[in-house]
């Protein structure tokens, strides 16, 4: 996975355009959750990697976002589960980065197949180093989010 | 003439629906985590029979002939004339490799076939330098970034358990 610090990064620059400070929020808790619900088998219910082929697959995601969307208030939650799922998607898109020897980083369409896909950009073991892209794609959240408050 | 008063747009919410209305709503998150655990479970079995994870090879090799492997940063135990050893959480397991053997201590990525039970033959070995304190800043800053933006952002929620677990502040 690449940390959560760049999912954070890709996730701060489309909530950047959105409105709603508590949506905007969403979709950046959206973007962490396939790595907390795989995460959370590996550590604490110790399932193998295999077990985890959902929690970043389309079909997975969508069922996280939907869960965890109904944790909010019942009126916000049309307009949350967009968000968690955007976030969701784009987390799974980031993914998609790595290079995992050519066997795939993410079985994007499980369960309708299980085939895996990788653009093979970057080591997962190297992904630390995408920590002065993050805060470049930060800063730039920040200035749009700066000039759309300036406008109003 | 009177007052009218009219909410802004952007504090109008649209009416649940269906799917996310506190209609069942036990019902509803129990049935998206029920049909989650099933895909888990699903996966579970079919992705290990076109992808087994590196340990099932320390018993059986027959049914995993022919399927890659692809195992994600393991320690290397020892080198050996014809390629190195590394270590599982079954036990050690013997990689026929041609590429340079990496150092004592240090870690692997390797993709191959099984030849025998605890005996792979790789196709690609790729050296992981600084695997334990890279992977250990990335679980620091990943755990790290989620507990502050949480707290940044906790200000928009307020914690509701009866009226769903987060309430909005607005």
């Amino acid at each position: 996975m690449p940390d959560l610090f760049t999912h954070l990064a890709t996730a701060r620059l489309p909530a950047a355009f959105v409105r709603d400070p508590r949506i905007a929020a969403l979709v950046v808790i959206g973007t962490f959750l396939p790595d907390l619900t795989s995460k959370g088998f590996y550590w604490v219910l110790k399932c193998t990697p295999n077990f985890e082929v959902p929690t970043h697959s389309l079909v997975g995601v969508t069922l996280i976002s939907y869960a965890a969307s109904l944790f909010l208030e019942e009126r916000l939650r049309r307009a949350a589960f967009p968000a968690l799922l955007a976030g969701g998607v784009l987390h799974v898109l980031v993914d998609l980065l790595k290079d995992n020897m050519g066997v795939g980083s993410c079985r994007l369409f499980y369960p309708f197949s299980p085939r895996s896909y990788e653009l093979g950009l970057i080591d997962p073991v190297d992904v630390i180093y995408l920590v002065p892209i993050d805060l470049i794609l930060l800063w730039v959240a920040g200035a749009i989010e700066r000039s759309r408050r300036v406008r109003g | 003439m009177g007052n009218v008063s009219v909410t802004d747009p952007d504090c109008q919410e649209s009416r649940p629906g269906a799917l996310f209305s506190d209609r069942l709503w036990a019902l509803k998150l129990g049935g998206a985590l029920a049909l989650f655990g099933y895909l888990c479970h699903r996966s579970a079995t079919e992705i290990s029979e076109l992808q087994p994870d590196i340990e099932a090879g320390a018993i059986q090799s027959d049914r995993l002939r022919g399927l890659t492997i692809r195992a994600w940063a393991y320690k290397v135990l020892a080198i050996t004339g014809d390629g190195f050893d590394i270590q599982t959480s079954v036990g050690p397991f013997h990689v026929t490799s041609s590429t340079p053997p990496p150092r004592v201590g240090g870690y692997v990525s390797i993709l191959g076939e099984f030849v025998e039970p605890r005996h792979l033959v790789a196709r690609r070995v790729q050296d992981n330098p600084g695997y334990l304190w890279k992977r250990g800043l990335n679980y620091g800053l990943s755990s790290l970034t989620v507990v502050v933006f949480l707290w940044m952002v906790r200000r928009r929620f307020r914690w509701r358990p009866w009226e769903g677990m987060f309430r909005s502040r607005y």
